[in-house]
């Protein structure tokens, strides 16, 4: 149970670090461009995602 | 509930436009602050720490929709296609709607508002096109399945803005 628990932990850590790294890659591959064009894309697909999780949530 | 999506939206934005008016140099110390709290509520998503999530737990009234099938779908649609009036599950959204506030540009306000509107009403979109019953409860079991996976996409896509707001201000 532990172990399973463990293997939990260490896939939601993954999940911060990839999510992380692709922030941080995008913000490099974009750097002189228009830094809230890029975070207006990045918000438009998190408004995307929000909306997508409640209409399965509800 | 789109529409109601896309007031909201466009509401913070506005709210966000009048605050540059008073603080012309805003956007970037906020960005940044905005940035470091996404992060820590990255770690809230992805289910590594406990954090309150700001919200209400209304819930629509039953006797506001007794009365018509369009005038309660409007009145349901609405109240629930806010997204603030009721129940907040996902600490995306309110990170979203700071973001909104940060940006201060009414346009990605009602851009942002109508695709959260859109997505929020995909199973009712998807829902009128199923004939029977045995077809609408195959379909609220697909959504329901999928929750767990598109909450960690949500996680790792509320990482990525964390992590952007927090470098790309200082690239540029």
């Amino acid at each position: 149970m532990t172990h399973i628990a463990h293997l939990g932990d260490t896939r939601r850590s993954l999940l911060l670090a990839g999510g992380l790294l692709l922030g941080l890659l995008l913000a490099l591959a974009t750097a002189g461009a228009s830094w809230q064009a890029g975070a207006a894309g990045l918000g438009f697909a998190l408004a995307a995602l929000v909306g997508l999780a409640q209409t399965c949530s509800a | 509930m789109t529409l109601a999506g896309a007031a909201t939206g466009v509401a913070f934005a506005a709210a966000g436009a009048g605050l540059h008016g008073l603080w012309p140099d805003a956007t970037l110390p906020l960005a940044i602050g905005l940035g470091a709290v996404a992060l820590v509520y990255a770690g809230h998503e992805a289910g590594l720490i406990e954090l309150p999530v700001p919200g209400r737990d209304w819930q629509v009234p039953a006797t506001w929709v007794r009365d018509g099938f369009y005038r309660s779908a409007v009145v349901f649609g609405g109240a629930v296609g806010f997204g603030v009036f009721t129940r907040i599950p996902y600490a995306s959204f309110p990170i979203l709607l700071a973001w909104l506030v940060v940006a201060g540009n009414v346009w990605y306000g009602l851009a942002a508002g109508l695709i959260y509107g859109s997505m929020r009403a995909l199973s009712i979109y998807l829902g009128s096109s199923r004939g029977d019953v045995s077809q609408l409860v195959e379909l609220n079991h697909t959504l329901m399945a999928a929750i767990p996976a598109i909450h960690q996409v949500t996680g790792l896509a509320l990482a990525a803005f964390a992590a952007y707001l927090l470098v790309a201000p200082l690239l540029s």
